[in-house]
């Protein structure tokens, strides 16, 4: 047994020095208490940095070019209002790497987010909730759809989220009550087919529904 | 089997703050190990696992998020028993991943039972590991164990009960509970930490008679003796500046079973908090014995307990909260938590004496946990004639347990320590 003369204490393993103080050790290596184990590196922080120094690095370029050429560099403008799309999607998929189907609802959630705030700031022409909302809805639904039966086999594992899906496309109608979708008809099909989708898995699989409600949210 | 078809649980009021507050080298998961007198073998400790855990099939579980709630959820998975080549209390719950929550490993002649606290606290994952030693032993040493021993009277019957639950009566005021976690801040330790978030463990054992013989020269307890001890060591390190400054509080779980009894392995502990003024301490470490013991006897008192514990269940039955959103509990339960921690020094927590069948004994050598937190916990195991104090904390230096081995030996009790430092070979 190793023994540190300064601490008075006895110490197990194979140790180079004191852990308590740091003093050198006399005496015999005996059987470990834990395991001699290679650093843990964590990879995935460090790429974060570089993305988020990237994006931070094309914003600040664009910005000055902008600058720089005038009303002429609109693309400089475009890259500078769509790569938040992008760092957002790496984002996302950094957190809910371990969960498809939210990685896959959060990345179409944002998608639509953004480029409503992007039609927003570009002067409101309706293209995102005339067009691109009602196709995201569609995707999502399809993509959770076989992907949630790949993963999970049965429908509880996934029928949250087409439901979540379902009743989010509903807030399509706030925009068309509003005037501010320029072609409602994709919008009012899109509500129409959620609709029928809802009232399917509510019939004929009710008592999944049930079930997965109960757990997830209880309160 | 079909999701939807699944058991599922509520979390308990203990366990519902957890998943919000693990990050960093505070992963949650707390280890109990236990070192026999002989090596381990893999697979009898694989056999005795699988025939443990369907006294538990609580405990088979993994997290789950729900809108306003985590919960868990039942789990096929089947644990898998393998040498300890992670670092100790590695993350158990990774968001979005479904997994157990808890792994059974081995080093040497050491079986080492880490679980996450949101299944469990420390006394229920003692009954599950005091279950699994006496399992492992009787398959390993059948010949050893009287013939009309029987396995399953040996230990208490698991339950998945909330005991919070169960017990709470309305009155209680939540939110007195959240501004005492933003008490008067304490001293804090410092030193470097882990630059790759791991925790860093010191494991000391000594002669429980002379720690006990200890205790009765200062007629108290074991485990007021032990709080004190660990408040002299802090104040060791401190500067006369600091001692002037700021108070060293130590947060001391309590088994809430002791005043309500319960059978259940869930978490069923309340907190307090004892707090000592360094300015005053002039080396006699009678004065700080005195102080924690006034303080443990004013909030030991039942009437105390009770109104802890439905402050507990208040802010979790509130109805402002319960609808919150769960991804907007999470930023809260961080944000207190936060506050909270710059009220605390560390925790010191005590498992108490571990029994196991006499037959056993032999074939043991002794217990030891240790339990992550923010700043520091020392975890107090205590089996027949060894004592362990198990130290877990992100800091990779360890002044406190410097300070406190070193006043154990000038009380003529000596240690044996283990760690995890240094052991960090070059890749």
């Amino acid at each position: 047994m190793l023994f540190c003369n300064k601490c008075n204490v006895n110490i197990r393993g194979s140790k180079a020095e004191c852990p308590l103080c740091g003093s050198p050790l006399i005496g015999t290596p005996e059987d470990p208490a834990f395991p001699v184990l290679p650093p843990h590196k964590h990879t995935l922080r460090s790429v974060f940095k570089v993305i988020v120094f990237a994006f931070l690095v094309l914003m600040i370029v664009m910005g000055t070019l902008r600058y720089m050429i005038g009303p002429s560099a609109g693309w400089a403008t475009a890259v500078m209002l769509w790569s938040p799309l992008g760092l957002a999607g790496v984002f996302i998929t950094m957190t809910y790497r371990n969960n498809i189907l939210k990685l896959i609802s959060a990345e179409f959630y944002s998608v639509m987010v953004l480029d409503l705030l992007i039609d927003l700031a570009t002067g409101w022409y309706g293209w995102s909730v005339a067009f691109v909302i009602p196709s995201c809805f569609v995707a999502l639904v399809i993509v959770s759809f076989f992907v949630g039966r790949a993963v999970f086999g049965s429908h509880g594992g996934y029928l949250m989220y087409l439901i979540t899906a379902e009743i989010l496309s509903f807030f399509q109608i706030f925009f068309i009550l509003a005037d501010r979708n320029p072609f409602t008809y994709i919008a009012v099909a899109v509500m129409a087919l959620m609709l029928i989708l809802f009232l399917a898995e509510m019939i004929f699989f009710y008592q999944d529904f049930k079930n997965a409600t109960s757990r997830t949210l209880h309160i | 089997m079909s999701t939807s078809r699944k058991k599922w649980y509520k979390l308990d009021n203990a366990a519902k703050m957890i998943p919000s507050t693990t990050q960093g080298t505070n992963t949650r998961v707390f280890r109990i190990c236990c070192e026999l007198n002989e090596e381990v073998d893999p697979a009898v400790l694989q056999e005795a696992v699988d025939t443990t855990v369907q006294a538990f099939p609580y405990f088979s579980s993994m997290l789950r998020k729900g809108l306003f709630w985590y919960y868990l959820e039942e789990s096929s998975e089947r644990a898998v028993v393998c040498e300890d080549d992670l670092p100790a209390c590695h993350p158990l719950y990774k968001p979005g991943v479904r997994s157990l929550l808890y792994r059974v490993s081995y080093f040497g002649r050491r079986i080492n039972v880490e679980m996450y606290h949101a299944l469990a606290d420390g006394t229920g994952a003692f009954v599950f590991v005091r279950r699994l030693v006496t399992n492992y032993l009787i398959l390993k040493h059948p010949d050893a164990v009287p013939p009309d021993y029987e396995r399953l009277e040996m230990t208490e019957e698991e339950d998945s009960r909330d005991a919070f639950n169960h017990y709470y009566m309305h009155g209680g005021n939540g939110l007195k509970q959240l501004r005492n976690m933003s008490t008067r801040w304490a001293f804090r330790l410092k030193g470097p930490k882990d630059p790759n978030m791991e925790n860093h463990m010191v494991e000391a054992v000594i002669d429980t008679a002379k720690f006990v013989d200890l205790a009765h020269t200062f007629s108290t307890t074991v485990g007021i003796l032990s709080v004190a001890l660990f408040i002299e060591a802090i104040i060791d390190g401190m500067t006369l500046r600091e001692r002037s400054r700021k108070a060293v509080t130590v947060a001391v779980p309590v088994n809430l079973r002791q005043y309500f009894p319960s059978a259940t392995n869930r978490n069923f502990f309340g907190v307090i908090m004892i707090s000592y003024l360094p300015d005053q301490y002039t080396g006699d470490l009678g004065e700080i014995i005195d102080s924690v013991k006034a303080s443990f006897e004013q909030q030991l008192s039942e009437d105390m307990i009770k109104k802890t514990m439905s402050s507990y269940a208040a802010l979790e039955h509130n109805v402002a909260v319960k609808v919150m959103p769960l991804v907007l509990k999470d930023l809260s339960v961080q944000g207190f938590a936060s506050i909270s921690k710059m009220g605390m020094t560390c925790t010191v927590s005590n498992m108490g004496r571990i029994e196991m069948p006499d037959e056993l004994a032999p074939y043991i050598s002794y217990f030891s946990a240790f339990t992550t937190t923010p700043n520091a916990q020392i975890t107090i195991a205590t089996f027949r004639d060894k004592m362990t104090f198990g130290w877990a904390s992100g800091i990779t230096t360890h002044m406190v347990m410097c300070a406190f081995c070193r006043k154990l030996h000038e009380r003529g009790i000596d240690t044996t320590i283990a760690t995890n430092d240094h052991d960090i070979r070059e890749a």
